[in-house]
């Protein structure tokens, strides 16, 4: 188990310095910050003096090499149009993300998993077919069409929520429940279908043979046993997730990494872009690391060997 | 009588004192929702129309714009030219930046030279390179003398060129500075969370006090959004309306609609050399004559847009009333066509960045229906921002026989520069332009150095006349208006240069 730990850290670490050097020759290829810096009216001289004062007139490699000197030692960099540590910019917005991805996370589970084995367990009924129903309808309808919708009804109609921003609870439930929506009804379609499945296995027959209570059935073994590929999506969901819902963040003006990092694309400050990016890389392959560690537990015939 | 006397006394000294002086403290509160950015208020290290919205608030300027667009003093009570190449600005006396610092010679000596420390990479050095030197003359009285002789130094100094206290801004690490102004502008700043809010609250110091105590700046980068904030309340003033959401606004009830003339102009730039058709003018004049301005200001823009002759609006300087936009004629334009030996038309690409204009692509579609009228095929690629700019600035490193191409821009002047647009789209040193014309350069070179204001203007109009009507550089479009929603209870004046500056916005 501790090797196997270990190896994976090393893999890890390899698989995030990749990531980093894809993403800083792919910013470098598609733009020169300075071109989306300098206003149309600056000549070509403005442009090369200010090139060389950003350092970009180097070769990629030896500013690749700055980059990856400072970036081990934790500095990525002042942001080119925030004038501040583009680490400390992404995060300080970190928070926000981690709120809503949470939020977001909680509610496809508290919602989307019951909902799932109610279906399975009522396999046939017309709850099931509305159930199937709106799940398809809830994957089908797009994020921010619902993120709208929500906000007309809720803040202009009724006046109940406030229309965007962060704050208290009553901020966090329109965005946090509209990035939610679409892992919601995946979480809920694979829950019915897994346990379909496993209800159908013999041991279920077994148990109900042995006269248990149906509840227990379901809950005990049932939802154990088709545990396994839902934790595998629910790791990738709030990999999702933590990796920033760009446009619900733009719809409520969420103040989260998405929203930052797309202005920071669209204008090549690359520091903030690759401090982003490393933030999620590594919070994702974390994720990841943890989801392979906890299948061992539901599933002890999975070893580490 | 004793209290008559007394009466008297008081309102003799209130009519005597200055007014910037006599403003009571302001009362109130208003919030705005607004889409664009703020990045820092570091005041001399970038530039971007919404750092120029925010900044004067907390700091000031030597020159201002008014809201009808003229130009005069600010924090300077005078200014004058004493030679051609020196600028001399009296400044207001006994003013104090929000920390108690004096406001005088030296800090404006300071703040120039900060901008101009090469260590500072301060963005808005190039619009101050002319300046060689700054002399403090007396503790009021402070020299800017500029390399060779600069009239365009004024409107810079309406716009950047913000002063800030010495002994504070040589103290403190740019990190600080970035989120920690000191100014002597009518606010200061009370709380700023990034990509949320900018809290304002009034400047005991101020000299010059905002219309309320307390504003909030919100800033919400989707449209409809905005939108459904206004309308519920949640905020008193949005920027930036998209058109088809002003008829949701006013038929709200309890929110309206401003729309102004702006100096955002848009227009069309073209790779001329000598393997492409349009490098005949008659081919350029055609394509200018085949595209009915009135109907895409009418039906595409809603009516929130304003042809133009050339690149500039009425209230630039250097504007020639006498140029009128180009006629909508497309017969003449596919007799201009055959002339020139390309009666069976011709295509090509044209570029426009995604989103990134108002109505821009859906104009240009329509411009590219037009065209296809009188055989022109023109290919409308939307790109990514970056990515076209790569393009356009790489045009003249491609081979003779890659095709040439077109591309859709727009340029905010809020300087009511003609000088600036000419050099952003017709100059032969422009990054952008794709004209390349000996005498138009002399004649845009000379201009710029004419001290004279009266004989400058001239020079820019006849420029516009030559560019119009003879060598047709551009497709010359129109100007669009910058668009607001107010709750009934905001009193405001929108301005000429479209910014929406929260100390010029109060209650009713």
């Amino acid at each position: 188990m501790g090797s196997y730990v270990i190896k994976r850290v090393i893999q890890a670490f390899f698989l995030i310095k990749l990531v980093m050097v894809i993403v800083f020759l792919l910013l470098h290829m598609t733009g020169d910050p300075v071109l989306i810096m300098l206003d149309t009216d600056a000549t070509s001289e403005d442009i090369a003096e200010m090139r060389k004062v950003m350092g970009f007139d180097q070769p990629l490699w030896v500013q690749y090499i700055r980059f990856f000197k400072s970036a081990l030692k934790g500095d990525f960099g002042e942001s080119i149009e925030h004038g501040e540590p583009a680490m400390a910019l992404v995060l300080e917005r970190f928070p926000a993300t981690l709120e809503m991805a949470l939020g977001a996370f909680m509610f496809a589970v508290v919602i989307g998993i019951p909902f799932g084995c109610l279906a399975a367990f009522k396999e046939g009924s017309l709850y099931d077919k509305i159930c199937i129903g709106i799940t398809v309808l809830i994957q089908a309808v797009p994020d921010f069409w619902l993120a709208i919708m929500s906000i007309m009804f809720f803040s202009v109609f009724l006046g109940v929520l406030p229309s965007f921003g962060r704050g208290g609870w009553q901020h966090f439930i329109m965005p946090a429940f509209a990035a939610s929506t679409y892992h919601m009804a995946r979480l809920a379609r694979l829950m019915r279908s897994q346990m379909l499945e496993v209800m159908r296995q013999d041991y279920i027959r077994t148990a109900r043979a042995k006269g248990l209570n149906e509840k227990v059935i379901l809950m005990v073994h049932a939802l154990k046993n088709s545990a396994i590929p839902i934790v595998t999506v629910l790791g990738l969901d709030l990999g999702i997730l933590l990796g920033g819902t760009v446009i619900i963040e733009v719809v409520f003006a969420w103040p989260g990494v998405g929203r930052l990092v797309i202005e920071a694309i669209s204008n090549r400050d690359f520091p903030i872009v690759q401090s982003a990016v490393f933030l999620m890389a590594s919070g994702f392959v974390l994720i990841n690391l943890m989801v392979d560690l906890l299948y061992a537990y539901l599933d002890p015939r999975i070893s580490y060997a | 009588m004793k209290r008559k006397l007394v009466l008297a006394l008081v309102l003799a000294v209130s009519f005597m004192w200055p007014a910037g002086s006599v403003n009571a403290a302001s009362k109130g509160k208003i919030v705005l929702g607004m889409g664009g950015k703020l990045t820092t208020f570091d005041p001399h290290r970038f530039s971007s129309l919404p750092i120029s919205m925010h900044h004067p608030n907390i700091f000031d300027t030597l020159l201002s714009r008014r809201p009808d667009g003229s130009m005069g003093p600010h924090l300077a009570k005078s200014y004058k030219m004493t030679s051609p190449k020196v600028w001399e600005f009296k400044l207001r006396e006994g003013l104090k930046f929000s920390n108690g610092a004096p406001i005088n010679a030296e800090a404006v000596k300071f703040s120039f030279e900060r901008i101009l420390d090469r260590k500072l990479k301060s963005k808005q050095y190039s619009y101050f390179k002319t300046i060689a030197k700054i002399e403090v003359v007396n503790e009021y009285t402070a020299r800017i003398h500029t390399k060779k002789p600069d009239p365009m130094l004024p409107p810079t100094l309406a716009i950047y060129g913000f002063i800030v206290p010495p002994k504070y801004y040589k103290k403190h690490e740019l990190k600080f500075l970035a989120r920690n102004p000191i100014g002597s502008g009518p606010y200061v700043l009370k709380k700023w969370r990034k990509g949320e809010e900018v809290i304002y609250e009034e400047n005991p110091n101020a000299w010059n006090k905002p219309k309320v105590k307390t504003a909030v700046v919100k800033f919400i980068p989707e449209s409809t959004t905005r939108v459904s904030a206004l309308i519920s309340g949640d905020v008193d003033m949005i920027d930036n309306l998209p058109p088809g959401l002003r008829g949701r606004v006013s038929s709200s009830g309890n929110a309206r609609v401003i729309s102004k003339q702006s100096p955002r102009t848009h227009y069309i730039l073209m790779v001329i050399k000598e393997s492409v058709p349009w490098n005949d003018v008659r081919v350029r004049l055609a394509m200018n004559l085949a595209i009915d301005r009135s109907s895409i200001t009418k039906n595409i823009m809603m009516g929130l847009a304003k042809p133009v002759a050339i690149l500039d609006g009425p209230v630039s300087f250097g504007h020639n009333p006498a140029l009128k936009p180009y006629p909508y004629n497309p017969t003449k334009a596919k007799k201009l066509l055959a002339d020139a030996g390309h009666s069976k038309g011709f295509s090509f690409d044209i570029y426009i960045p995604r989103g990134r204009f108002m109505m821009g692509k859906e104009a240009l579609t329509a411009i590219a229906g037009m065209w296809a009228r009188i055989g022109i095929k023109a290919n409308v690629k939307v790109m990514e921002w970056g990515s076209m700019k790569k393009i356009v600035t790489n045009r003249n490193k491609f081979n003779a026989d890659v095709p040439g191409f077109l591309y859709y821009l727009a340029r905010m002047n809020t300087a009511f520069s003609t000088q600036h647009m000419f050099n952003g789209a017709i100059s032969s040193k422009s990054i952008y332009g794709g004209f390349r014309d000996k005498e138009v350069d002399d004649m845009i070179g000379e201009a710029r150095q004419t001290m004279d204001n009266a004989a400058r203007e001239k020079k820019y109009q006849e420029i516009g006349r030559v560019l119009r009507d003879v060598k047709v550089p551009i497709i010359s479009l129109y100007q669009e208006y910058r668009v607001f929603g107010l709750s009934k209870k905001i009193s405001w004046t929108a301005r000429a240069d479209g910014k929406l500056i929260a100390s010029e916005v109060g209650l009713k």
